[in-house]
Order: structure tokens, then C-alpha cells, then sequence
């Protein structure tokens, strides 16, 4: 079968591309790095010398940043093209239904109101207080956009409650930067805007767990996903059990975009372009997007991190301005081309 | 073997299907015919397991319906509906392949790659193979989708298979809509295949099926060989006209002329 073998030809050119930038996005910053300096800080901490300035820079923030970055935009990629899927409709993304903002908000409660309220899960209590209020803004965009007569939600009506459930929440989010003492909460932008500037070596490991974890467990669901592209019924008819296939679809989800807001604000539109740029190359085949995804999420993502930290360098920008002006464009471009979906 | 066994449906106080019973066995073709509104669809949504029935019990084989999964039921039974989008761009071969999902875990066998082939060239869309389903004409696409319904159940193995029809020729043209059901008498002439169908089309059903069930107001009419079903006062009761039912030279069955 060729399809295959090109498959794996577009995976491989990906695992270059991105070893290729996130090698990039270690070395360039306010402070270039050397590979030497790479090298020596690996000899260094192996052997448990002191490290110098820039070893300490590679080792506890540039390295931590790189990594989280690419594991973000492979969980926020992984998302769209599992959200894409179970709304057979390509301009649906994490950012659109509330989820991103709804983790925001989740998470800046706990920043703000966590002491108070006593609730503490040791370093999972961010990640869990952002999936709850992920999942609550998500089942509440899908609740209120169903159809009163036939229960089935039309896109038009999930875009239109994606924007009030997201404008509550991130007013939500503000009122609570307004309230906070903490210095990373009180930063709105932070929130609304995304920054991958916090990321920690804690960061990375329960980003990381969570999106391979995900990654399983979505191709696990890749082939009942294809099928639904033919609609309920037909994928009925191919053995797929749908009340719970999308059960388990929207909890990977919730998962996936929850960990990664928690530490990284709201990120947007990087599930829209991905799985766009995917199809442009080779179909829309549920098994091969998802592996595609993770691995071109990342380098977008690092691409833009990239951008965010070099174009005002040394100043930064924040990472959710460079995703969404390349987003935007391609999220008009979907609406107008998919006019008929509505 | 499928049997109905008093199956009703009903919503609400609303009765659509009243104790119907049959019994259909391996190697024929049963086709529903009845005017709007008679209870057809929502029949083969009972026996697609899409609705389950107000009381009653649907029976394929020994196994009573509702306790088979619908994974297990997948690899047994194929449906052809009338119509079927696809959401996203895939080659013809992908669509067709969906067939086997059912029967394979994470990667397709050479088996199922040779069922989905065999199907395709079965029906002559193997040349359509690389191509983006989305860009074939709406004739094509209803070919490739008889070839992803086959290749659900190309090979025979230890269980009967089962064919659904939901109005599947609606769209098609007379040469294809003839074509098709030569092909599928074929297919279950090979054996311990069944086809249980709607078909829009009366002449086209009277040609083709081993048994009629008629089908008014929720209620069988009659059932069994064309001869016995197409009756005038039957169909005049039914649809209300009345038909010149004669023989076709050609085919030898029966033509209702309205």
C-alpha cells in the first residue's frame, strides 16, 4: 500500500524538522548559546561540577522552555485534530469552545483562591483545577448549543457559545488577576496571551506524561474517528459505539488542553493551523494526523516562541500574539472555503 | 437466520410497528415494500440495532439482537444506506477500507487489503483507487461505498452474513441501479449471505427479491413470492391505485403498470 510508505516519508522529514527547531529555539534567545556550551553543561552536571552562567541558562531555563514548548503545541495540535474530528468540521479547535479559556479561569482560581479554599493535591493541583474548569466550560458550550428538538449541536451554534462561555471565562480570569498577589496570576497577559516563559522542569514532566499518555489513547480511538467522517450512523454501522467514543474523546481533550493551559495560558489557533497544514500535505487520515500533529504542533509551536522571544528581543512577546496572527488568517480562510458547512 | 418475533415500536401513545413476525433464512433476498409512512425505515433501524424494539425479540440465528455488540454485529452485517458524506478528504481506497475496520485492530491484514482490492474491482471502482472520494462524481461515490459495504463482509467465515439495504439506488442510474442488483444476486447466490432491503423503486424490488413483505400502517400485509404478494387488491389496498400487473417477456417477473 503507498499511502504507507508516504507516511512515513512526512514523518520523517517532521522528527528532523523538529529536532532542527528545537535545537533553535535552545540556542537563540537573549543570550545565544554555544553547542559547546550544550556539551560541556551535560559533562559538567555528569560529572557534578559547578556549572557556569551560561550551562545554568541551557540547563534550567532554555532546555525546560524548549521542551514544554514543544510538548504544548503537540497537545494543543493533538486536541484540534481530535475535536475536528468528533465535529467532522476542520475550524473547531480548543481555543473556539471554551476549553483553553476554561482552564484559565480554573487555574487562576486556584492561584488566587486555592490557600483559602484549602484544596491541595501537592504539584497536580494546578493541572486538576484547570481540567475542572476546562471540562465545566466545555460541557457547558456543548449543553447550551444543543438543539432543543434533535439534541445535536450545529457548528454555528457551538462558534456563537464558544464566544460568550470564552468572553465569562476570561472575564473571570481578569477579575481574579485584579485580586491576585501572586505575580504570575496577576499578569493578565499571562492568561489571555500565553507565555512559556515559567516553564520548569516540573512543567515539562506533567506536560509530558499527559501528552503521551493522550497521544495512546487518541490512536487507540484514530480508526472509530475515521469512520465517523461518514457520519453516526454509518460509523454505527462499522461497530463504533458513539456515546462513548465521544465520551472519551472530549476527556482526552479536556486532558490534553487543561495540563497545558494550567502552565501556559491560553495558547490559540495552533489546533486550527496544524491539522490544516497536515491535510494540505497528505489526507485526512485520523492515524496519520495524530502522530503528524504531535510532531508538527511542536515545531510550530517552537517556531513561534521563537518569533515571540527574537522579534522585540530583549523584550518578549507574548507567544499567544504570534499564534493567532498566523491563525486568524487561516481561520478566515477555513470559514470562507467551508461556507457550506453551515 | 433473522426472525421477528412480535416486534413493536412505538413513540409515545404513537404505535409505528404493530407485533410483526417473519422469518428469514440464509441465501435469499427479502425486500420491504409499503407506501410513506408504512413503518419501513424505522424496520431497518430495528434491525440495524439503531432503535430497539418497544417489545418483541429480533433474533439473528439463534442470539437474540440486542445481546450481540455492536463490535461483534460489524463483522456480520453490512448497511447500505442511500447516501453517505464524508466529512474530510480520503482516497477512494481509504473509504473502502473503513469496511474492514471492524476486522482488524491497529493495522490492516493482506487480507483486508486483498477483500477491499477484490471488492473495488467487483465493482469497477479499483481505477478510482488513489483518487480523493470527495471529487468523484455522486454515481462513483455510491459504487465505492457497495465496494466499502462488501468488503465488510467479503469472506465467509464461521457466522452468516447479513446485508442490509436502506434505499441504497435511489441516486443511481438505471444501469448502475440493474447492475448492482445482478451483482448482488451473484454474491448470494455464493451462499450464507441474507439481504433484508428497502428499494424505492417496486418493479425493480418484484424483479429482484426471493420474498416481498408489504408493508401498510405499521402492519404486514402479506408476505412471500412476488406472485403471492403483488396481488391487485393488495396493492390497490395499499396505495391506493390500481395497478395492470403483467409478466415481462424479458425478465419473466412481474410489472406493475399504474
Amino acid at each position: 500500500m503507498q499511502n504507507k510508505n508516504s507516511y512515513k516519508k512526512v514523518f520523517i522529514v517532521l522528527v528532523v524538522a523538529l529536532a532542527i527547531t528545537t535545537l533553535s529555539s535552545i540556542k537563540f534567545g537573549a543570550i545565544n548559546i554555544s553547542l559547546e556550551d550544550i556539551f560541556s553543561s551535560i559533562d559538567h552536571v555528569v560529572n557534578s561540577h559547578d556549572l557556569t552562567l551560561t550551562e545554568r541558562i541551557f540547563l534550567e531555563i532554555r532546555l525546560p522552555r524548549a521542551l514544554a514548548c514543544v510538548l504544548v503545541g503537540a497537545s494543543l495540535s493533538l486536541s484540534g485534530v481530535l475535536m475536528q474530528a468528533l465535529f467532522r468540521n476542520p475550524i473547531v479547535e480548543p481555543g473556539l469552545i471554551g476549553t483553553s479559556s476554561g482552564a484559565a479561569f480554573g487555574a487562576s482560581l486556584y492561584f488566587v483562591l486555592g490557600a483559602a479554599v484549602g484544596f491541595q493535591a501537592g504539584q497536580w493541583t494546578l493541572p486538576l483545577s484547570a481540567c475542572i474548569g476546562g471540562t465545566i466550560a466545555t460541557v457547558l458550550v456543548f449543553y447550551l448549543s444543543k438543539n432543543k428538538e434533535n439534541g445535536k449541536s450545529s457548528i454555528t451554534s457551538l462558534l456563537l457559545m464558544g464566544i460568550a462561555i470564552n468572553a465569562l471565562c476570561l472575564s473571570g480570569v481578569g477579575l481574579m488577576s485584579y485580586m491576585a498577589r501572586d505575580p504570575q496570576a496577576r499578569s493578565i497577559t499571562f492568561w489571555n496571551l500565553g507565555t512559556l516563559s515559567g516553564s520548569n522542569w516540573q512543567s515539562v514532566l506533567i506536560i509530558g506524561s499527559s501528552t503521551i499518555l493522550c497521544l495512546f489513547f487518541a490512536l487507540a480511538q484514530a480508526k472509530k474517528l475515521n469512520a465517523l467522517m461518514m457520519g453516526e450512523d454509518e460509523a454505527q454501522h462499522l461497530g463504533v459505539d458513539n456515546k462513548k467514543l465521544q465520551l472519551v474523546v472530549v476527556a482526552i481533550n479536556i486532558l490534553l488542553v487543561g495540563i497545558a493551559t494550567s502552565f501556559v495560558g491560553v495558547i490559540s489557533f495552533v489546533g486550527l493551523v496544524v491539522p490544516h497544514l497536515l491535510r494540505l500535505i497528505k489526507g485526512s487520515d485520523n492515524r496519520y494526523l495524530l502522530i503528524g500533529s504531535a510532531l508538527l504542533g511542536g515545531i510550530v509551536l517552537s517556531l513561534a516562541d521563537l518569533a515571540a522571544r527574537l522579534l522585540l528581543a530583549p523584550a518578549e512577546l507574548p507567544i499567544g500574539i504570534v499564534t493567532s496572527a498566523i491563525g486568524v488568517p487561516v481561520f478566515i480562510y477555513l470559514l470562507r472555503k467551508n461556507q457550506y458547512y453551515f | 437466520m433473522v426472525t421477528l418475533n412480535n416486534v413493536s415500536f412505538k413513540v409515545g401513545a404513537k404505535t409505528i410497528l404493530d407485533s410483526l413476525s417473519a422469518e428469514w433464512s440464509m441465501g435469499k433476498v427479502y425486500l420491504i415494500i409499503g407506501p410513506n409512512g408504512a413503518g419501513k425505515s424505522t424496520l431497518i433501524k430495528l434491525i440495524c440495532k439503531q432503535l430497539t424494539p418497544s417489545t418483541g425479540t429480533i433474533y439473528f440465528g439463534n442470539l437474540e439482537l440486542s445481546s450481540i455488540s455492536l463490535e461483534k454485529l460489524a463483522t456480520q452485517r453490512a448497511v447500505l444506506s442511500q447516501h453517505s458524506e464524508l466529512a474530510f478528504p480520503l482516497t477512494a481506497f481509504e473509504v473502502v477500507m473503513m469496511g474492514r475496520y471492524p476486522h482488524f485492530k491497529n493495522q490492516p491484514t493482506q487480507q483486508d487489503v486483498l477483500a477491499v482490492e477484490e471488492a473495488m474491482r467487483f465493482f469497477d471502482v479499483w481505477p478510482f483507487a488513489d483518487r480523493n472520494y470527495l471529487t468523484l462524481s455522486g454515481g462513483e461515490q455510491q459504487r465505492v461505498q457497495f465496494a466499502r459495504v462488501l468488503a465488510q463482509i467479503w469472506y465467509k467465515n464461521e457466522n452468516p452474513r447479513y446485508l442490509i439495504l436502506d434505499e441504497p439506488l435511489t441516486f443511481l442510474d438505471i444501469h448502475y441501479q440493474i447492475q448492482f442488483m445482478m451483482q448482488l444476486k451473484t454474491l448470494v447466490a455464493i451462499g450464507d449471505l441474507m439481504v433484508i432491503g428497502v428499494l424505492h423503486d417496486l418493479n425493480l424490488a418484484t424483479r429482484f427479491a426471493d420474498s416481498i413483505l408489504l408493508l401498510n400502517n405499521g402492519r404486514i400485509v402479506a408476505s412471500g413470492i412476488p406472485e403471492e404478494v403483488l396481488t391487485k387488491e393488495n396493492i390497490k389496498n395499499v396505495f391506493q391505485l390500481e395497478p395492470e400487473i403483467i409478466r415481462s417477456e424479458k425478465t419473466k417477473s412481474l410489472y406493475l403498470v399504474f
